[in-house]
């Protein structure tokens, strides 16, 4: 009698752990997407196929939030000079430059499209301001904690790929 | 009632508000946790734009914008004018990092800013609170000058 108890407590041990699994793939992309994101590396890549950093600077850093209310944050930030009069609003033209080239920081609402692995993101405001105007798509590449996204339609032309790693 | 016993009890008291107010402080780090759009700020001109997370790990990300701020001719982020740059730089800031709430402080360790002085420093954001949908805090240092600035803002559901 024990043994058949034992046995159907190892069956239903061996059932319980694929379906823990199965159940983890079959989580939404959205449901995988909700959290904090840390950059891992931010690129553009031009008309032609030539490929750059997405900002300007050294050492650049990058956080990426989407919360299950349907609201993102994105900000990518590269290291740059300091301003030699530590006031925001007392920059010198080359210090103004070096600043917003270093930076692409929005935020706004986000809705993913399950079937074509996708979102597209309605930007509030952007340090890039032009990104207001219209939703942009994003596809999603996601393989446990590292999630690839791409931006097909970068204003300029060409496209940027962002990697993220889940932060933990 | 003996000496002693008013020593006894006193302690109990003090004990006792020892630990409401460690509950309260442990309270109010998790009430911060989540996302909240800004309702006023001293700078960033008419109607600022404004968004916080602090996520249940400790991290965050800040953006405070004004609302005018300018497009870009070129439609490139990279080509844009003196102008266009200054008022974007002049009417925009933005961290991320890491935070903690200790007492009614809300220190922050910065890993990347607009600002970039601001880059790998420890700061600290004070009084703050939370009351309902509420989150109030004093930024006794801004990064554009000026007295310490008072920041409200409203949770987002």
């Amino acid at each position: 009698m024990r043994n058949v108890l034992s046995l159907s407590a190892i069956t239903a041990l061996a059932l319980a752990l694929p379906l823990s699994s199965a159940m983890a793939q079959t989580k939404s992309l959205k449901e995988q997407l909700v959290g904090t994101w840390t950059l891992v590396s931010a690129e553009s890549v031009e008309p032609n196929g030539t490929k750059m950093p997405l900002v300007g600077g050294t050492d650049v850093k990058g956080i990426l939030i989407f919360t299950d209310t349907g609201k993102v944050s994105y900000q990518v930030i590269g290291g740059h000079a300091k301003i030699a009069s530590n006031d925001r609003m007392k920059m010198t033209p080359d210090e103004m430059k070096s600043s917003a080239e270093s930076v692409l920081s929005y935020f706004g609402s986000y809705t993913v499209n399950e079937a074509e692995k996708s979102y597209t993101v309605q930007i509030e405001s952007s340090s890039f301001q032009n990104q207001t105007a219209t939703p942009g798509k994003r596809m999603v590449a996601l393989t446990g904690d590292d999630l690839k996204i791409t931006n097909p339609g970068r204003l300029a032309g060409g496209q940027t790929i962002n990697i993220w790693k889940r932060a933990k | 009632m003996t000496r002693r016993r008013i020593v006894n009890l006193s302690a109990i008291a003090a004990l006792g508000l020892i630990f409401s107010l460690n509950s309260a402080f442990a309270q109010l780090a998790k009430d911060v946790v989540g996302t909240w759009t800004l309702v006023s700020t001293d700078a960033y001109g008419p109607n600022p734009k404004g968004s916080v997370n602090f996520d249940s790990n400790g991290r965050f990300t800040l953006i405070l914008m004004r609302s005018d701020l300018p497009k870009y001719a070129s439609n490139n982020r990279t080509q844009g004018t003196t102008a266009e740059y200054k008022a974007t730089v002049e009417g925009s800031l933005a961290y991320f990092g890491t935070y903690s709430v200790g007492g009614t402080d809300l220190n922050v360790h910065i890993e990347g800013s607009t600002f970039p002085n601001w880059i790998g420093t420890d700061q600290k954001r004070i009084n703050l609170s939370v009351a309902g949908d509420e989150l109030k805090y004093t930024q006794p240092t801004p990064s554009g000058g000026g007295p310490a600035a008072p920041l409200v803002w409203k949770r987002v559901k």
